[in-house]
């Protein structure tokens, strides 16, 4: 208190003193926020285009905002910066550019984590899961051991490729204990898939149309039984009656349609087979999706 | 409830708003006409010129006049080209009689095919190969084009 | 004293116009951008002007602008959206008016005929007395005329004036259509006979043709006592033939017609000089 009032006398002083210095000094500082306002009223400032970028990114504009972005940036490296326009590529679903601009982090970097993880995401989605599985399998929180979302999304996404699967038991025990019936569903599949024998589908054309009822094309089967038996009806009857000529039309008849029943069961059993694993690896996708990858999702302002 | 519908619904349709700007795009005139939704045949380079002949002449004389009746795509007689392009005349006509064996079916269920965007039954002769490596299986849920 | 309030005025009422003459630049940039039909990145500008002229709530212009950028660009959900933006924060009843007719517009690009017709209807009801009926008539005409309905085109285009020239196009287009169930009708009775009206003779020829061919086997068979090849054929050949020749007839009477819509439709586009949506 004391302290104030003496600085105000001493102030009274020296306004009493020299007032034209001070007017000086006061249109001073009345100018000094008419400077910084043709800084900040620039439209064009990193500072304001930074602002816009940031509306348009929350406006999911995200094209714009890139370009808004990358002109900051180009001046000043910045981490969230560098991180808002991978994830704009990433919500635009162009996951090839998003996953170059995350791969821009360097392991000094304080979002190299968060990168990395939305690396393994961006591979997941784009259905490149070989190089998903060799990117986590050489990131150093793999070898550490320390990352069960990492494991978690290598262990799913081994039911969507051609890879080894490890011992059951080991294979489900980094799961949620809700996870763990579904993907022990999933391992039996990958194990021991469903699959229908083309070549029993051929054999059992033999009579027609019973291959195609075995891969599950019933009226197909029914169809192949119908054409070339009424075919050979035709051929026996007329050779029977001896008009030899469309006698042996039907016989071709018959003979294209009895070829075609064999052929078509081998590959309708193997289109079967297809349509199965299809359907599972839709339901794997699904459900990693579901938990979203089983990786942290980051949180932005707008979000 | 109806404010919740309505503030969903709006909010959904910014988010498709926003996507249109997800790609640059330039001025566009406007197009009144109204387009032909007809699908030109396969471009398929013959080497046999006696198929061709054959090709050529099924459709000028046949295929013009019997109507619309395959439900497919490709249609059977651009399949059956097709086929014997890509193998042989032999399994081209194997992989021609199981086609029109499947396109005779009255029954066909429409689960098993995928739908392609000219509303016909999407049925690829790579899927007819006798290899497992060429089979793609299509969504049913999803249009091809 | 008075010097130093003097000083104070001028810097703090130095501030506001500086802001604004930035602002006026931008507006002039991204109008420049419009002029230049350099849409896309003219949004951006616009968009950028709005965000920084965010207290002054002069989004009018701007949203309008954008609306025309995306109906330029052939982006017509977000034109609409914007034009609708744009009403929003329109004082004047001109604008406003305006507005109504670019949306009336823009669904009649978009072909949302339905919607453009009852807002036309709801704008002629709201602005009775107001605005010139010819307006109202031919931007109905105009909807009716894109949604290929070239009878209700020229209806309404007449009431502008007997000899206007969309009304004269609209006629002569609806004259020279041919009619689809009539085509489809003769080739029933006498098969091929649909695609000869509509100019297609050789179709015609090889339809008949095919039918006389599959109709000879069919009876043929029956009459010799194959029944059973006689359905054959007639389910495989007669009455394949006779469902294409009746899809062909309708498939030309189609093409015919939509190649006449065309036509017109291409003078509209490239030749036509009055306004356009």
């Amino acid at each position: 208190m004391f302290q104030v009032n003496n600085f105000t006398v001493r102030m009274k002083k020296f306004i009493k003193v020299n007032s034209s210095v001070l007017s000086i000094i006061f249109s001073f500082f009345a100018l000094a926020p008419l400077i910084a306002q043709t800084e900040n009223g620039n439209i064009w400032s990193d500072k304001n285009r930074l602002a816009f970028g940031n509306h348009l990114f929350c406006e999911k504009d995200y094209l714009r905002a890139i370009d808004e972005f990358q002109c900051v940036l180009i001046k000043n490296w910045n981490d969230t910066l560098q991180f808002k326009i991978a994830t704009s590529y990433f919500r635009m679903k162009h996951y090839d550019k998003a996953f170059n601009e995350f791969e821009k982090f360097t392991p000094n970097s304080s979002m190299y984590l968060q990168s990395e993880n939305e690396k393994f995401r961006t591979l997941f989605l784009s259905e490149n899961y070989s190089s998903m599985q060799n990117k986590i399998k050489n990131s150093k929180r793999y070898s550490g051991n320390n990352s069960i979302e990492l494991l978690r999304l290598l262990n799913s996404s081994m039911l969507l490729t051609n890879a080894e699967l490890p011992q059951k038991s080991k294979f489900i025990s980094i799961y949620e204990n809700e996870d763990k019936n579904i993907l022990s569903e999933f391992y039996n599949w990958k194990e021991n898939p469903p699959y229908k024998n083309p070549t029993i589908a051929a054999i059992l054309s033999i009579i027609p149309g019973l291959g195609k009822i075995y891969a599950d094309e019933i009226g197909d089967g029914i169809t192949s039984f119908v054409l070339t038996g009424l075919f050979t009806y035709l051929a026996i009857n007329k050779f029977q009656n001896n008009q030899q000529t469309s006698a042996w039309i039907y016989t071709g008849l018959s003979a294209f349609f009895y070829s075609g029943n064999i052929y078509g069961s081998y590959t309708a059993t193997q289109n079967y087979n297809a349509g199965i694993k299809f359907n599972f690896e839709n339901e794997v996708k699904i459900f990693v999706n579901d938990r979203n990858q089983f990786l942290p999702t980051p949180k932005f302002l707008c979000d | 409830m109806m404010k919740k519908i309505i503030l969903i619904l709006s909010l959904f349709s910014i988010y498709l708003q926003a996507q249109t700007d997800w790609e640059r795009w330039e001025k566009k005139s406007a197009n009144f006409q109204i387009q032909n939704e007809e699908n030109n045949s396969s471009n398929i380079s013959q080497n046999n010129s006696f198929l061709s002949l054959l090709k050529i002449s099924y459709q000028v004389l046949i295929s013009d006049y019997d109507g619309d009746n395959c439900p497919f795509y490709p249609t059977c007689s651009q399949f059956y080209a097709l086929a014997i392009n890509e193998t042989n005349i032999l399994k081209g006509t194997l992989m021609f009689a199981d086609r029109f064996t499947r396109d005779s079916n009255l029954f066909k269920s429409k689960n098993h095919y995928a739908r392609h965007f000219s509303e016909k039954f999407f049925d690829p002769i790579e899927n007819y190969l006798l290899s497992d490596s060429t089979i793609i299986f299509y969504s049913r849920e999803k249009i091809v084009k | 004293m008075s010097k130093k309030i003097v000083i104070l005025f001028i810097s703090f009422s130095s501030i506001f116009p500086i802001k604004a003459q930035k602002l006026n630049n931008q507006k002039f940039f991204a109008d420049s951008l419009f002029a230049s039909e350099n849409y896309f990145d003219a949004i951006t500008e616009y968009k950028r002007l709005q965000f920084f002229s965010k207290k002054n709530g002069k989004y009018f212009e701007s949203n309008f602008k954008i609306a025309l950028s995306y109906k330029a660009g052939g982006k017509y959900d977000n034109a609409i959206k914007y034009f609708n933006l744009a009403k929003r924060d329109a004082k004047l009843l001109e604008d406003s008016i305006q507005i109504d007719l670019q949306i009336i517009r823009t669904n009649i690009l978009r072909r949302t005929i339905p919607e453009a017709l009852f807002l036309i209807e709801k704008f002629e009801v709201k602005n009775v007395g107001r605005i010139d009926t010819s307006l109202i008539n031919y931007w109905t005409g105009w909807a009716y005329l894109v949604n290929d309905d070239w009878e209700s085109a020229s209806q309404e285009f007449s009431k502008i004036d007997k000899f206007h020239q969309l009304k004269m196009l609209s006629d002569s287009v609806f004259s020279a259509k041919y009619s689809v169930p009539l085509a489809k009708f003769i080739s029933s009775v006498l098969p091929g006979s649909g695609q000869f009206y509509t100019g297609n003779y050789w179709s015609g020829v090889f339809s008949l043709a095919w039918n006389l061919f599959g109709g000879y086997l069919t009876i043929n068979a029956f009459l010799t006592d194959r029944t059973f090849e006689g359905i054959l054929m007639g389910s495989l050949i007669w009455a394949r033939f006779y469902r294409g020749n009746l899809t062909n007839a309708e498939k030309f009477a189609i093409k015919e017609n939509n190649k006449i819509s065309n036509n017109a439709y291409k003078f509209l586009m490239e030749k036509y000089l009055g306004e356009k949506p």
